[in-house]
């Protein structure tokens, strides 16, 4: 029979976990309870919030069946895997070259991760004057250099490659450090009996750095991805989502519909498509790579039986 | 076949000086270890002929070629490190193919030597096994296949049964000296440990604060050390040292001191006669000292007064912890040997078994 000290003492952990549980669930249970609520009814800010009226699907329906919706998810989906990739492999890259002990190299790794400590805001206003088609920096070299002016944020195909670009400008330096210091954490003898087992600088970085630097990689990538999906600030400065739709990505469909446009119950269904997006994509890759961890070890399994 | 020949090698790391003019020849086939006390060098001098370190000055030439300026790669060598250094990521039999796979060596092939230096090492059935799911002494196993599955032509070893328990240490020291008479090739070890050195090598290199204080064979380095520093650190236990004073002359030549008197061995009665200074320092082995009754007694034959403090028992043989004048002495003899602890016990020291050291150069006399 379980005596009292024994109950007490498996209720401990709870005991101490309550109170970080309690803040959890009024910070972010709550909102994304109230978000649900909220998607179910019609309601504009302003309005007393019992005055919302009870819709039931019709928000998801109206949405669902709005081409510019799609259109959102589409830019969406573009940007978040088009930043992840190119700043994972910029990073991943740049982390291989300067890890090395070399005088002044620390200088420059710390200049290296700046953006990334730039408020979002300012990095908007710093490339919208960057891109200024008028007299930005970019224009003006362009011009000097007799070359044709490129519409930066002015056209339909250049816009989202510019907000692209200043994304990852901001972002690189995460996938980089973190790389960085998984370069740096690397088993250095592992590393020596390659180049005594005839390992080229190339050969080391692709059959032994790389593989074992992969589950860093993997979660930054993962954690830019999620990341990517909720950008808001840097595109609402740069262009505002134009032009068109051009760079309207969902983040900031729902900003306008729920300032813009008032319609704070269609925009908490919006917000709770883009989370389902968001933890789809995010499940299916951890599951992806699970399963091939999976494969791989049943294969050695398989193989050391037989 | 190549031959190892290192001509006067330095190495510093920053302004300390680590390597001092270091000279080393090498004979095609030998077993060559590098031992001494924990940091006076040892993986240094290893790395820088292996290539992982740059040398600071000096030549390094093996087969006839100067290899300080090459890569690892270019050196045709192959190293079983410290801390095994195994690929976290690879199986066993991919550990172990990696340069042959580099190399460009056919599947076929490379299966083949794999298989062959596995079951060569017992580990045959380990192959598909991640290193994080082995044991150290299985570890170490692949650490020494995946060096043996290359046909380098010189092997170098980095202390690479620092790692194990004693008893597997015992055990792996055994078959690395079985597999040393299989595998001829020009072998480089790297320990701190005299056994392992006295076991294992063809040639022993002392080395001590970076310089060679000694080479030779095992023998040669137990029976005529060349310093104190050798004479201390080579013998399991270790050698006693005491101070004392040369007095007599001719055949009643002796050193004496607290509770000692020692007659010099005739060989080296000539060069003791035209010393200046009447102190020496003099080195008996433990099993040197043989205990005695009270009442015999030999001019020929010196003599010691011991008080017993401890005995430590290993077996057939007793380590007898002992003091004399103030210094320390340690005496190994037969376990049934009757003793009393504190109390005074008389020892015979056989002449042949004395060293005798200069005490200010240190140097064998
Ligand atoms: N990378 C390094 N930088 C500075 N000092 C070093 C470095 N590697 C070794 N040393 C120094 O060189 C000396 C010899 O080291 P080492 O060759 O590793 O000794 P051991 O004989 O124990 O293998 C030690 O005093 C050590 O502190
Ligand atoms: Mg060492």
């Amino acid at each position: 029979m379980a005596s009292t000290r024994q109950v007490l003492n498996r209720a401990t952990p709870y005991v101490f976990l309550a109170p970080a549980l309690l803040v959890m669930a009024v910070a972010l249970l709550y909102p994304v309870a109230q978000s649900i609520w909220l998607s179910f009814h019609q309601w504009s800010i302003g309005a007393p919030l019992s005055s919302a009226r009870f819709i039931g699907l019709e928000n998801y329906r109206i949405l669902l069946d709005d081409p510019n919706v799609w259109a959102s998810i589409r830019v969406t989906l573009v940007f978040a895997f088009a930043v992840v990739v190119i700043e994972v492999a910029l990073g991943v890259a740049l982390a291989l070259v300067l890890d090395r002990n070399i005088r002044g190299m620390s200088v420059f790794r710390t200049i290296f991760i700046l953006p990334m400590m730039v408020a979002p805001i300012v990095v908007g206003l710093i490339w919208r004057y960057l891109y200024n088609e008028q007299f930005g920096p970019f224009t003006t070299a362009l011009e000097a250099l007799g070359l044709p002016v490129i519409p930066w944020l002015s056209s339909q195909g250049m816009a989202l490659i510019s907000v692209i670009i200043a994304d990852v400008w901001q972002w690189t330096p995460f996938i980089f450090i973190l790389s960085l210091a998984a370069l740096q954490s690397l088993p250095a003898s592992a590393l020596e009996a390659a180049r005594i087992d005839g390992a080229t600088r190339w050969q080391t970085v692709l059959y032994i750095k790389l593989p074992l630097m992969m589950p860093v990689i993997v979660v930054a990538a993962l954690l830019r991805l999620i990341d990517a999906f909720k950008v808001l600030e840097v595109i609402y400065i740069l262009t505002e989502g134009g032009p068109g739709l051009a760079t309207e990505i969902l983040s900031l469909h729902i900003y306008k519909t729920a300032f813009s446009s008032q319609q704070l119950g269609r925009a908490s269904a919006l917000s709770n498509i883009l989370l389902v997006i968001v933890m789809t994509i995010t499940l299916a890759l951890f599951l992806f790579n699970k399963l091939r961890e999976e494969s791989a070890r049943r294969a050695a399994a398989a193989e050391g039986e037989g | 076949m190549p031959h190892i020949s290192i001509r006067g090698l330095q190495k510093r790391f920053g302004g300390v000086a680590v390597i001092n003019d270091l000279d080393l020849e090498m004979a095609d086939r030998e077993f060559t270890v590098l031992v001494g006390p924990s940091g006076c060098g040892k993986s240094t001098t290893l790395r820088m002929i292996a290539g992982l370190e740059d040398t600071s000055g000096g030549e390094i030439w093996i087969g006839g070629r100067e290899v300080s300026g090459l890569d690892p790669k270019d050196r045709d060598i192959a190293m079983v490190f410290q801390d095994y250094a195994l690929y976290p990521h690879m199986n066993v039999a991919r550990n172990m193919s990696f340069s042959l796979r580099l190399a460009g060596t056919p599947p076929r092939e490379i299966e083949e030597r794999v298989k062959r230096v596995a079951d060569m090492l017992s580990i045959g059935h380990l192959l598909e096994r991640k290193p994080a799911a082995l044991s150290g002494g299985q570890r170490q196993r692949v650490a020494m296949g995946r060096a043996l599955v290359r046909d380098a032509s010189v092997f170098l070893f980095d202390e690479p049964l620092s790692n194990l328990d004693a008893k597997l240490r015992n055990q792996m020291r055994a078959e690395l000296a079985v597999m040393r008479k299989r595998v001829e090739k020009n072998m480089i070890y790297v320990t701190h440990d005299q056994i392992e050195a006295m076991t294992l090598a063809d040639r022993i290199v002392v080395m001590h604060q970076g310089r060679i204080q000694q080479q030779g064979s095992p023998e040669d380095l137990y029976k005529r050390p060349a310093n104190k520093f050798v004479a201390g650190f080579i013998g399991s236990p270790p050698m006693n040292f005491l101070s004392g004073e040369l007095n007599g002359s001719d055949d009643r030549l002796a050193i004496a001191g607290d509770g000692f008197h020692v007659p010099v061995p005739e060989a080296k009665r000539a060069a003791m006669e035209n010393r200046t200074t009447r102190r020496i320092d003099m080195g008996i082995r433990p099993s040197a000292l043989k205990p005695v009754g009270e009442s015999q007694s030999d001019p020929a034959i010196g003599s010691i007064t011991l008080t017993v403090l401890v005995s430590e028992y290993i077996g057939a043989q007793s380590v007898l912890v002992c003091e004399c004048g103030g210094q320390r002495v340690t005496a190994e003899v037969a376990s049934d040997t009757p003793f009393a602890a504190s109390a005074p016990m008389r020892f015979a020291v056989d002449p042949a078994g004395v060293h005798l050291f200069d005490p200010e150069t240190e140097a064998a006399l």
